[in-house]
């Protein structure tokens, strides 16, 4: 602990007349803070001896001594640095020693410097949710991505698949696990209805969702990236099983004493889901599948760790959707997919502070495609390495410098036209993050990107920057550069004499973190340039996100996105009660794709807004919580309106409810859970789209209104033998 | 009567620092043990917490002496209400625990002290800090069952790791019962010597009498 010198303290020998006494002496004083509040059982003794005392509720202490000597006062509190003071008490005397002690900085924690970022993880005091959260969330669906939604700054589209990050389309953003790309992180878009993440809470101890000025590790995302790390060596043997109206699944996992095995394998049939839910498009072949996974860690006293697994899942399913060139009618839409991926992930202590991370993986995935009788095969894979080696260079400064190889390729078949692409980028980034003082912090990063598909390289600064202003807020700040390639409908179709295209963000956030609750508030302006532009050379505008490429591009696009997210969450101010709010304010235009001129993308909601509520009745085991979004309304296009994109859609409301009863029958343990998703069949409107001749128009509505989710988890942990 | 709790703990102090040469480390002990066994409010506490640590800093090389240090603040941080002090109080806990921990491997006491601290640090937030408190309270336990499988103390601390657990998780009053039961019969075996730790069995009376009238309800 520091120690200071106190100079405003006094010392006034008094002669005592009033009293009688011996020849004792007396020291006696106040503590206080700098702003004078006095500090009650603030702890005062003598140095080398163990002559103590406390001060009183008015910050009061008194000290008697027998004989003359030099003593040093000490003073201390928790949250104060210690104080000193020296003097010789003569016999019979009092002194009066007042202390002031100055707020101990070097307990509170050090700045965290991820302005953009929300975490959601169980061992990270900054997260903003923890996994657990992601199950009790209703409206989330056990879905990272569905909870993720309910914070600031991701948009909820519920007629599209993907990452809707501040503004940035669902090509904008990317999916990382354990420091590795995510080819496909939802399953296979289905026209008109978004579809899951792959991924369940489970899997993961850490989710960090950012929404611009992300680190120099990670590249190709123009809004945002979602960085998820799995679990690392279980803690207890388990063996799961779970049933729900949409399947059934095992996972078991088998533990060594420093390693383990884990797996699982589901069924998914998901008719008796849709055979009580009303739907609004006719699912004649509810999704079914089958799916499997296999994870092996391995870790040593070291901190080494190897995590080695591969995944597997195939399904189909058969929707009738909206026909997207003419909307009043429906085509057939049959998929079934095939997608497997490995991934290897190895971090090895180097010592001395320093380590090395080893990455790869490999993913495939297939989708077969019969719509409206036409055939359509669609195959993707991706190859990537990273290594990365960390080092903490001193106690200040922690500094890392990696390389990243990604291989992508695509081949779409229509009957027997086919088309492919395939892409390799080679990346370098170096980045530190300096902690000076513990109230500080900075972190600059660079990063190097080559694309040989486009032959083309760039060079993407980033910085940012946290103070901490006071005991529990701190103000934090971003600025970096993001390139992108052409998403992957111009890379396939397009010719590649086109650029990267690029985005800067500026960020300013406010976090306050106290006690339970936090607030956050975040500024953000960020402007694109290069984006992909369809040279339509002044032909009328097509809303068919399927449209065939018909025209060439180039580099010519720009738009901007500036808003404000604000989150407040408190777990604190009433029992087994928590809540968290979020708004967020978006202004964004662009001119990009097939636009006729700047407008606001149809994916977009200027105002959002969700109250996220749970109550945990601790004596029966029942959670039960309640989710309120609301969303403005999206632009929508009318060809009958000269200003093009201007018209809205109504606003979007839903209010979900979950409940999940927790239970144990001997070692078994189990949840039993029930969701309502739009408990007032509200039925929201997305938007419209018009016939060919303009003169109808039809809405866009979600596949589900109020639909009925019901399952039953269990869990048998074996008892450990030493138990008693 | 606060005032003169006061007053005499301080007093009581001033005794002690008088002939502070002549009087052994362990009369000091002793005092302050008793100090704090009969504690009633939480300045009480603290004083003679305080005096333990002070006597600590005077013997650092005296296991007992850090002994009572440490487990003084465990004790006092169960009670501290205010939750953002705990992790520093558990933090001096820590720094005189960690002058004795590999002093003497035969010690149980230290385990158990061990054990005593992650539990402290568990119930700072145990719903996210469960997982690895919890396992180095039970590397520590199962080390105490080694040393010394009649200790008192670890069947409290085995109840009190399961009365404070829901049934939900394996916990329970009826699963917490029976160890507070088996720590009574082994409480009645405890020397009062002081430098045999025999804290305990107040507090173990107590818990196994909410475990009845749990039970009764």
């Amino acid at each position: 602990m520091k120690t200071i010198k106190i100079s405003q303290s006094l010392a006034i020998p008094l002669t005592l007349l009033s009293l009688a006494v011996n020849a004792q002496m007396t020291i006696k004083g106040k503590v206080t803070e700098q702003k004078g509040k006095p500090i009650p059982f603030a702890t005062i003794y003598l140095k080398n001896t163990i002559t103590g005392a406390l001060t009183d509720t008015l910050g009061r202490y008194s000290m008697h001594l027998n004989k003359k000597e030099n003593v040093i006062i000490i003073a201390t509190a928790i949250g104060f640095d210690t104080a000193i003071y020296s003097l010789t008490a003569d016999t019979g005397k009092t002194y009066i020693v007042n202390l002031t002690l100055k707020t101990n900085t070097s307990q509170l924690d050090e700045v965290t410097i991820s302005p953009g970022a929300m975490e959601a993880s169980n061992d990270r005091k900054v997260a903003a949710l923890t996994t657990l959260d992601i199950y009790t969330t209703a409206s989330a669906e056990g879905d990272v991505v569905g909870a993720l939604q309910t914070l600031p700054g991701l948009q909820k589209v519920s007629d599209q698949t993907g990452l809707f990050v501040r503004g940035g389309d669902a090509s904008e953003s990317a999916a990382i696990v354990d420091g590795l790309v995510v080819q496909d992180p939802f399953f296979s878009p289905v026209p008109g209805v978004a579809q899951r993440s792959r991924f369940g809470p489970y899997e993961f101890k850490g989710i960090s969702f950012s929404s611009g000025g992300y680190s120099a590790r990670y590249g190709q995302a123009l809004s945002g990236i979602l960085e998820l790390n799995t679990n690392d060596l279980p803690e207890e043997a388990t063996f799961n099983a779970n049933i729900n109206m949409a399947g059934l699944g095992i996972s078991g996992t088998k533990l060594w004493a420093h390693s383990a095995l884990e797996g699982g394998i589901n069924y998914t049939n998901t008719q008796p889901f849709y055979g009580i839910t009303k739907t609004n498009i006719d699912f004649f072949q509810p999704p079914t599948g089958f799916s499997g996974s296999l994870k092996y860690i391995w870790t040593n006293t070291k901190g080494d760790i190897l995590k080695l697994s591969g995944t597997f899942d195939q399904y189909k399913s058969g929707i009738d959707v909206v026909n997207p060139n003419q909307p009043d009618t429906t085509l057939a839409f049959n998929l079934q997919n095939s997608y497997m991926a490995y991934s290897l992930y190895y971090r090895h202590i180097i010592g001395d502070g320093a380590y090395l991370m080893v990455g790869s993986s490999y993913s495939q995935n297939g989708d077969t495609v019969h719509w409206g009788g036409q055939n359509f095969d669609k195959q993707d894979t991706r190859a990537q390495g990273r290594v990365e080696l960390g080092k903490q260079l001193g106690s200040k400064l922690f500094a890392y410098l990696g390389t990243e190889v990604q291989r992508y390729s695509e081949k779409q078949q229509f009957d027997s036209t086919s088309f492919s692409f395939t892409e390799t980028q080679v990346a370098g980034y170096l980045e530190g993050e300096w902690k000076p003082v513990k109230w500080f912090g900075l972190k600059p990063g660079v990063r190097f990107e080559y694309s040989q598909l486009l032959a083309k390289s760039d060079i993407a600064p980033r910085i940012s920057a946290a103070i901490r202003i006071n005991k529990y807020g701190q103000v934090s700040a971003a600025y970096g550069m993001f390139y992108q390639d052409p998403s992957d409908r111009y890379l396939i179709y397009g010719d590649s004499k086109v650029k990267f295209q690029e985005a800067t963000h500026y960020i300013l956030n406010y976090q306050y973190m106290y006690n339970d609750r936090t607030f956050r508030i975040e500024g953000y302006y960020k402007s694109y340039s290069d984006l992909i532009r369809e040279l339509t050379e002044g032909a009328p505008y097509d809303p068919n996100p399927y449209r065939p490429l018909y025209y060439p591009v180039d580099n010519s696009g720009y738009g901007y996105a500036k808003g404000i997210d604000i989150f407040w969450r408190d777990k604190k101010s009433i029992k087994d009660f928590d809540y968290w709010i979020s708004y967020s304010y978006i202004d964004t235009k662009r001119l990009y794709q097939n636009y006729v001129t700047e407008a606001m993308p149809d994916y977009v909601s200027a105002n959002n807004l969700n109250i996220v509520t749970k109550y945990f009745f601790e004596k029966p085991g029942i959670n039960v919580s309640l989710t309120y979004a609301y969303a403005s309304g999206r632009p929508y296009y009318n060809p009958n309106n000269p200003t093009f994109l201007s018209d809205r859609s109504p606003a979007y409301q839903d209010l979900s409810a979950s409940f999940s009863y927790l239970f144990r029958v001997k070692k078994l343990f189990g949840v039993f859970y029930l969701g309502v998703d739009n408990v007032t069949n509200n039925q929201n409107v997305l938007g419209y789209r018009y016939s060919d001749n303009g003169l109808n128009r039809y809405p866009i509505v979600p596949a589900l209104y109020r639909s009925l989710f019901a399952g039953v988890f269990l869990s048998l942990t074996p008892y450990k033998k030493d138990e008693l | 009567m606060k005032k003169t709790l006061l007053i005499l703990a301080i007093a009581l102090g001033f005794l002690a620092s008088k002939s502070g040469q002549a009087q052994s480390v362990d009369t000091l002990l002793i005092q302050t043990y008793t100090a704090f066994d009969t504690a009633k409010s939480y300045p009480q506490f603290l004083m003679a917490s305080n005096q333990f640590k002070l006597i600590a800093k005077q013997s650092p090389t005296y296991w007992l002496a850090n002994y009572y240090a440490a487990w003084s603040i465990a004790v006092l941080s169960f009670q501290e209400p205010n939750k953002d002090k705990k992790d520093p109080m558990l933090n001096e806990a820590d720094n005189f625990f960690s002058k004795i921990e590999l002093m003497d491997s035969t010690n149980d006491e230290i385990a158990l002290l061990g054990a005593l601290l992650a539990q402290a640090r568990l119930s700072v937030d145990p719903g996210s800090r469960h997982g690895k408190y919890g396992k180095i309270s039970d590397t520590y336990l199962a080390q105490v069952v080694k040393l010394n499988p009649n200790n008192p103390r670890m069947y409290y601390m085995q109840g009190n790791s399961k009365f404070y657990t829901p049934k939900l998780w394996g916990g329970g009053v009826d699963k917490a019962q029976p160890l507070y039961e088996k720590a009574e019969a082994l409480f009645a075996n405890d020397s009062q010597d002081i430098h045999k730790p025999h804290w305990g069995k107040a507090i173990n009376e107590k818990m196994l009498a909410e475990c009845k009238e749990k039970k009764d309800k």
